[in-house]
C-alpha cells in the first residue's frame, strides 16, 4: 500500500483507455511517453523564450513560461470531457503546480499521469507563516516570509503542492545534540 | 459531571487548569496492557464503557467553558483552523443535528432543543447562547452551520466524504491538535493524511481501519483512544505554533516532573452521517499531569511499564524523546511490579491522596 502522501509518479505510457492525450513538459528534453507512434499526444512545451508563438498547427505548442503554460492548461481542461489522458513531465515543482490545475478542473485519479521528475529541487510550505519557498534542494531552507529555519517534513499535501516545512526550536537542537554526544 | 460555569482556567501561560477527583476518575487512560503498539483498537461507541467519558456521544465535563473560550481565542488568532469545502454543506447539517440533539438529550441540564418542522429553536445554558433558526437555511445563523456548532463543543472535529472507495479531509476545525494541520492535509486521502505515522501502514493498521470506516453505519459510531505526551495543560499544540511550545519540551527537570508532563489522551469517535453519507470523525483530548495519575495506582504503575518499553520509533515520532526517560525515572520508585488487571478501568472508587516526593 501507498504510504506517502506524495505524488504518484511512474514512467510515463501512453494510456490506451484514453481518447484524447496531452503532454505538457517544461523543457524540450523530456521525453515523449511510451507507446507513442500511430497515436500521438497533442505537445505542450516551455520554451522561455519570449519570441514564440503558441500556434498549435506546427503539432506542438510552444509556451513562454511554465505559467503561461499553467494559464493555458487550466482553460483548456475547464473545456474538456471524459476521456482526456494529461501526462507531465519535468522538475518537481512544475508537476506540483499541474497536479494543481489538474485537480482544480476535476480530473480523477488515473487521468494525470505525471513522469518521476527530473530534479528533487520541492517546494516548501512555511506551516508558520503560509509562505511558499520554491526550489528547495536541501532538508532546510530559510523561510522567506518569517525567516524561521524550516525542516522539510516528509508530508505532501497535492492541494498545496509542497511539503511542509516546520521549524525546529534552538533549545531543542542544543538539547537534542547535547543528548547525541551523551549516547 | 459537574460543570464550572466560568473560565477561570488557562490553557496557555501562565497556565492555570486543576482535575477534580471526579474528573480524574473518568479519565481515558488509554493503556489495557503493560505494553503499547499500535493496533487496530476500534470498538463501538455505545453509552458504557470501562470509564465514564465514554458514557456519553460527546463528552462534557467541568473544562467545557475554558475549552470553549480557548478555542474561540484560537480561532480568532487563525482562522485557517476551520475550514469547510463547499460540497460539505450537507455534512455540516448533519453535524448540527446530530451534535444538537444528543447534547440536548444526554445534557438537558445544560442545552435545550425545541424542533418544530424546520423551525428549531436551540439553547446553550452554559455559554449563554440561545437561537432561532431554520434547519437547512444558514443565513439564519450567524455563523456556518458547521462552525457555529463545533465551536459550542469541546474537542476537534473533521468531515470526510466518502467517494473512489476512500475518506477524503474535506473539512474541520481543529485548534486542540497533537502536532497536524487541517489547512495542510485538506482534501488529503485516508492514507495520504496517515503517511507521517511511522510502522502502522506496514502492520495493516490504516488499511483494515479504512476498510472498516467505509462500512460504517449510521447510528453505529465507533470509538479508539489515540495518545501522546505535552508539556503544561496546553490544547493548542499544533504544528502552526510550534516555535511556541515545542521549546517547553527541553523544560522537564525531576523536581518540575509531575506537574509539567500530561499524558494527552485523544477519545476519538466516529459516525456516520445520514444526508451526507459523510463521516465525522471527532477528537476529544483530555490533559492529565502526571500528578493527578499518581492518585491511582494501576494507572501509575501501567504508565511506568508502558514508558519504559515504548518503541523508540514511536517515542520519537511522538516528540517525546528529551524526557521520556525523566519521566520513567520518576515512576519507577511507584512501581512494584505487581501485577495489573487488563483494560483501562482505574479498579478504585477513591483516589490515593497526592503523593509525597519519593524518598
Ligand atoms: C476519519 C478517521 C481518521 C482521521 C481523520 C485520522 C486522522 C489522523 C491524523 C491527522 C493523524 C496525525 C498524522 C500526522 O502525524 O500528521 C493520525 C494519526 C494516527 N492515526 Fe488516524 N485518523 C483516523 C482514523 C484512524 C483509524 C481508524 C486508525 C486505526 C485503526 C488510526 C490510526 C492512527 C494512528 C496509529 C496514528 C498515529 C498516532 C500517534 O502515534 O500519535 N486513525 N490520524
Amino acid at each position: 500500500m501507498i504510504v506517502s502522501s506524495q505524488l504518484p509518479f511512474a514512467p510515463l505510457v501512453l494510456d490506451a483507455s484514453g481518447v484524447r492525450h496531452l503532454y505538457v513538459r517544461d523543457t524540450a528534453d523530456c521525453p515523449l511517453p511510451d507507446g507513442c507512434g500511430a497515436v500521438m499526444p497533442e505537445i505542450w512545451t516551455v520554451v522561455s523564450d519570449a519570441t514564440v508563438m503558441a500556434d498549435a498547427r506546427e503539432g506542438e505548442v510552444l509556451l513562454r513560461s511554465v505559467t503561461a503554460l499553467l494559464e493555458r492548461l487550466a482553460g483548456r481542461l475547464a473545456r474538456e470531457r471524459v476521456g482526456l489522458r494529461l501526462y507531465g513531465a519535468g522538475g518537481a515543482s512544475f508537476l506540483s503546480r499541474v497536479a494543481i490545475v489538474a485537480d482544480a478542473a476535476g480530473l480523477a485519479t488515473g487521468e494525470v499521469l505525471l513522469a518521476p521528475p527530473r530534479d528533487t529541487a520541492r517546494r516548501v510550505v512555511c506551516v508558520h507563516c503560509d509562505t511558499l519557498n520554491d526550489g528547495v534542494q536541501a532538508d532546510t531552507v530559510r523561510c522567506l516570509g518569517c525567516g524561521t529555519t524550516l525542516f522539510v517534513r516528509e508530508h505532501y499535501s497535492r492541494g498545496l503542492g509542497a511539503y511542509m516545512g516546520v521549524g525546529e526550536p534552538e533549545i531543542l537542537l542544543q538539547a537534542m545534540e547535547a543528548a547525541a554526544r551523551h549516547g | 459531571m459537574t460543570v464550572q460555569t466560568s473560565a477561570r482556567e488557562s490553557y496557555r501561560p501562565p497556565y492555570q487548569v486543576t482535575n477534580s477527583a471526579e474528573t480524574i476518575l473518568r479519565f481515558p487512560f488509554p493503556f489495557p496492557e503493560d505494553s503499547y503498539m499500535y493496533s487496530m483498537n476500534v470498538e463501538p461507541h455505545i453509552r458504557s464503557g470501562p470509564v465514564a467519558a465514554m458514557h456519553n456521544t460527546f463528552d462534557i465535563d467541568e473544562h467545557y467553558v475554558a475549552e470553549c473560550a480557548e478555542k474561540a481565542r484560537i480561532l480568532q488568532e487563525d482562522p485557517k483552523r476551520c475550514i469547510v469545502q463547499p460540497h460539505m454543506r450537507a455534512a455540516e447539517w448533519d453535524f448540527v443535528e446530530l451534535a444538537m440533539s444528543s447534547l440536548s438529550d444526554q445534557y438537558p441540564q445544560h442545552f435545550s432543543l425545541r424542533r418544530e418542522g424546520q423551525d428549531w429553536h436551540w439553547v446553550n445554558r452554559l455559554l449563554g447562547y440561545e437561537q432561532s433558526f431554520v434547519f437547512g437555511d444558514a443565513t439564519t445563523l450567524p455563523l456556518p452551520p458547521f462552525e457555529y456548532m463545533a465551536r459550542q463543543m469541546q474537542g476537534d472535529f473533521t468531515l470526510h466524504d466518502q467517494r473512489e472507495d476512500d475518506l477524503w479531509m474535506d473539512g474541520g476545525m481543529v485548534t486542540a491538535q497533537a502536532d497536524w494541520s487541517l489547512k495542510f492535509d485538506l482534501g488529503m486521502s485516508f492514507r495520504q493524511w496517515h503517511a507521517p505515522v511511522p510502522k502502522a501502514a506496514e502492520m495493516g493498521v490504516f488499511d483494515r481501519g479504512l476498510r472498516f470506516l467505509l462500512m460504517l453505519q449510521h447510528e453505529k459510531p465507533v470509538r479508539r483512544l489515540n495518545w501522546t505526551m505535552t508539556i503544561n495543560p496546553r490544547l493548542d499544540t499544533s504544528p502552526e505554533n510550534f516555535m511556541v511550545w515545542g521549546p517547553d519540551r527541553a523544560s522537564v527537570t525531576p523536581d518540575n516532573v509531575a506537574d509539567k508532563v500530561h499524558l494527552r489522551v485523544e477519545l476519538q469517535t466516529l459516525y456516520r452521517l445520514p444526508r451526507s453519507n459523510a463521516i465525522l470523525f471527532s477528537i476529544r483530548c483530555y490533559l492529565m499531569p502526571l500528578r493527578d495519575i499518581m492518585r491511582v495506582p494501576k494507572w501509575r504503575r501501567r504508565l511506568h511499564r508502558v514508558l519504559r518499553d515504548l518503541d523508540p520509533t514511536l517515542s520519537s515520532y511522538k516528540g517525546l524523546d528529551l524526557y521520556r526517560q525523566t519521566v520513567v525515572d520518576f515512576l519507577a520508585p511507584y512501581d512494584d511490579g505487581a501485577p495489573l488487571s487488563s483494560g483501562i478501568q482505574p479498579e478504585v472508587v477513591q483516589l490515593e491522596k497526592a503523593l509525597a516526593p519519593a524518598a
